[in-house]
């Protein structure tokens, strides 16, 4: 048993607790939180010393370990771009547990992402969701597999085929190809041969799992939804840069929108209006909306600038620590487990320095299943779990308040 | 002679402390004084009581203006790849003063930037520093030129041994392209014919403008200070992703250095090493940093996020500050114009809610030699 103590705890789902605890069982999960907690006197106590409990920060659109931190062609693997139906095709195939990226996630106290194949291609495969856990392993990773069938609206695939005078060269070509892959999977006959491709999007079909749909411009993201009509299959919104254009009919759909990253280049002229107005608008309106780093596009382990940065474009701060918590929770379908601070759920917990939204804060320390897996200073390395040393005044890590041991709970 | 008085906010001169419920005094588009001032009777007064006033931020590497966002290629006019080496190309003649990063700028209280060719060639072109206000580029200009424009690394041996299979292909052929620009600049007689590119090198020979070399690995960056010094020329080291890891050769080569763009991820080899500690740790060594968004790689809008997270990863609040504004303003050549808050300097000042480092605080109000050119919606 672990108990966090002396802690300012923003629960996301039932509120703030100004000086409260947290139980941690010998399973990673969450077995008390409090402003009244009893300590058993075995427990291994952590003294928070006042600072600010968030959980575990979550992505619900990146591409992390798909896009490997500096190593250039060699290490990107986001994107099939040999042919615009590529639903077979799966992420966890693609990641990349030693990816320096997932180390630094860590460190902005991220601890489960979304992992999302590129755009390029109509119907682009399989998406993950993963913790940031300590693993060799991709398979290790997994939280939830799939979480959908990702596909691409707009430029990106009429940019990638197109220009080699293949289908898709327009819009209508790219919403054509998707409505023969639907068509062709709802007509799939698995007594015959076997196609991976169908296979992958019979459980969207089914109404099991959602189309991920990566759209910008307003039409895209109207012919998803139009499309999600025609099949009656669930969608789900990726990017979305001009969904406050249409955010009535978003919500009228019942689409969740995995906004964003806000903070971004202009970049393609789809994604020209950029900015946090999005969250805003889609929030007004009542779409369950998640904040997004898109990782690379912006570095994943920035999530709680985005949404400091939404905060002063008009969200409240519980409505933007929402956004990079419990609702992308609910949007990957993994609620059960993350996203609050509650009794059962998984104790991947982060604490703050100081407001979490604000842009100079600091993470102490970040826990994924009761594991510390990064601690300030650390350098978001790898070389086993630490255990966070909190000094009075504040400082942290290594240098600050005497040696690591070891923390191991599993 | 019409004054303007901004009265009551925690002004930040930057060349000083900053001081509560300070008084800036403005005539003519300059500053006339800072601090415990009296308001003239006859001055027009803006109540900033709670306030925060800083100068104008100076962003030193930007391609504001003429890099296209979104409009397609027709807007693209970064990188002039038709030869590997382009100093006879201007940034000044790029310039679209109407295009929206200048109002990007404006709203996020940069005043003064280096706009400037992209880093495809080892020798790019002129680069130019301009106020983010104007009608013609012309009229935005304060320094012309400012450098020229080269780079070291990935990025020409792409661009020019990859795609178009002609020299540079190595590393090796990047530096060498430069050495013999610069041998020919040297060598350059106009009585036999004027060569624009090779008049604008020997400016740099003639140590009037600096050469700025993009360089993102340490290695590129000590090849940038290995040129620098057979040439004996001026040299800013612009990126210098790597300069964390060989601080104390930076440090003693005494160049000054250009940090960023740092939100945007590792897209490349060349900056597998890139860190937020990067400017508090070059800050600790002694270097002369400055930082930059090589906008629009990081949004223009988005300068200030930079610098918290620079605060955040171990830099001084002050540094980051001075590394945003009268660093850049004196790596530019432009220090006696712009950079801080000092009687005699352009009136280029910006009102802000909250110090630009909370999360929160917003630009107010941005002014351009006295005058307003970027307003809040109330």
């Amino acid at each position: 048993m672990l108990a966090i103590i002396n802690a300012r705890i923003m629960t996301v789902a039932d509120g703030v607790i100004e000086s409260g605890a947290v139980l941690v069982d010998d399973a990673g999960k969450i077995a008390a939180v409090g402003a009244q907690v009893d300590v058993p006197d075995e427990a291994e106590v952590l003294d928070a010393g006042g600072r600010t409990l968030t959980p575990g920060l979550i992505d619900a659109f990146s591409h992390l370990g798909l896009v490997n931190e500096g190593l250039g062609w060699a290490g990107n693997d986001a994107d099939e771009a040999t042919d615009p139906n590529t639903a077979h095709v799966r992420a966890v195939d693609g990641v990349y547990p030693f990816d320096r990226g997932i180390a630094e996630a860590r460190t902005g106290g991220v601890t489960t992402v979304h992992v999302v194949p590129g755009g390029s291609n109509v119907l682009a495969g399989q998406a993950l969701a993963i913790k940031l856990r300590r693993a060799a392993v991709a398979d290790d990773l997994i939280l939830r597999h799939p979480t959908g069938v990702a596909a691409s609206l707009g430029e990106r695939p009429k940019a990638t085929y197109g220009g080699e005078k293949r289908m898709p060269a327009t819009r209508m070509g790219i919403a054509a190809i998707l409505r023969e892959a639907l068509v062709k999977a709802q007509q799939y006959d698995p007594g015959k041969e076997r196609d991976l491709r169908c296979e992958a999007l019979l459980p969207v079909l089914r109404g099991e799992l959602p189309l991920l749909v990566q759209a910008h411009r307003a039409d895209d993201i109207i012919t998803a939804l139009r499309i999600g009509r025609e099949f009656g299959i669930r969608i789900t919104l990726l990017g979305a840069t001009e969904a406050h254009l249409v955010a009535d009919l978003i919500a009228e759909a019942g689409a969740a929108v995995a906004a964003g990253p806000s903070l971004a280049p202009r970049g393609r002229q789809e994604t020209r209006d950029v900015g946090f107005h999005l969250p805003l608008t889609l929030l007004r309106h009542g779409v369950p909306t998640a904040i997004v780093t898109g990782h690379p596009q912006l570095d994943q382990p920035y999530l709680n600038i985005e949404a400091a940065l939404a905060v002063r474009e008009g969200l409240t701060p519980d409505q933007a620590l929402r956004a990079i918590t419990l609702t992308p929770a609910e949007i990957l379908g993994v609620a059960d487990r993350v996203g609050s601070i509650a009794v059962g759920k998984d104790a991947d917990l982060v604490l703050w320095h100081g407001d979490p939204l604000e842009l100079t804060t600091r993470v102490a320390w970040t826990m994924v299943e009761g594991r510390v897996v990064y601690v300030d200073g650390d350098d978001g390395d790898r070389d086993g779990d630490r255990r966070p040393v909190l000094s009075a005044d504040g400082d942290t890590g290594p240098g600050a308040g005497g040696p690591c041991g070891e923390v191991d709970r599993r | 002679m019409t004054k303007l008085a901004i009265t009551g906010a925690t002004v930040y001169p930057i060349s000083s402390p900053p001081m509560e419920g300070a008084t800036l005094l403005v005539a003519e588009g300059k500053i006339l004084a800072v601090g415990r001032v009296e308001v003239p009777s006859d001055a027009e007064v803006v109540d900033a009581r709670g306030l925060h006033l800083l100068p104008g931020f100076v962003d030193p590497h930007t391609h504001v203006g003429l890099w296209g966002e979104g409009e397609g290629p027709p807007a693209y006019d970064g990188n002039e790849w038709t030869a590997n080496a382009t100093a006879q190309v201007r940034a000044l003649d790029a310039i679209n003063p109407f295009h929206i990063s200048f109002e990007d700028a404006r709203s996020a209280g940069v005043t003064t930037v280096q706009t400037l060719p992209g880093s495809g060639n080892p020798i790019g072109g002129e680069m130019v520093v301009i106020k983010t206000r104007g009608r013609t580029a012309d009229e935005m200009v304060l320094r012309r030129p400012s450098g020229l424009k080269g780079a070291l690394g990935e990025n020409p041996k792409r661009l020019h041994g990859q795609n178009h299979k002609r020299m540079p292909a190595s590393r090796m052929g990047v530096a060498a392209v430069i050495r013999q620009y610069l041998i020919r600049a040297g060598e350059y007689n106009p009585e036999k014919g004027r060569n624009l590119g090779l008049e604008l090198a020997r400016r740099v020979l003639d140590r009037e403008i600096p050469l700025r070399l993009h360089a993102h690995r340490a290695d590129d960056i000590l090849t940038a200070v290995r040129i620098a010094r057979e040439f004996d020329i001026d040299l800013s080291i612009e990126h210098c992703t790597e300069g964390w890891m060989v601080a104390d050769a930076l440090a003693a080569a005494g160049y000054p250095v250009t940090l960023g763009p740092m939100l945007g991820g590792r897209s490349k080899v060349e900056t597998a090493n890139l860190t937020f500690r990067n400017p508090g740790n070059l800050e600790k060594a002694g270097v002369h940093v400055s930082l930059m968004t090589d906008h629009p790689f990081v949004p223009i809008a988005h300068h200030r996020v930079q610098g918290a997270l620079a605060v955040r990863e171990g830099m001084s609040e002050a540094g980051a500050l001075r590394a945003m504004t009268l660093n850049p303003a004196e790596m530019l050549g432009v220090a006696d114009r712009v950079g801080s808050l000092e009687p005699g300097k352009d009136a280029d000042f910006v009102l802000w809610s909250d110090h630009p480092f909370r999360a929160r605080a917003r630009v107010l109000a941005t002014y351009i030699d006295g005058r307003v050119v970027y307003e809040a919606k109330s």
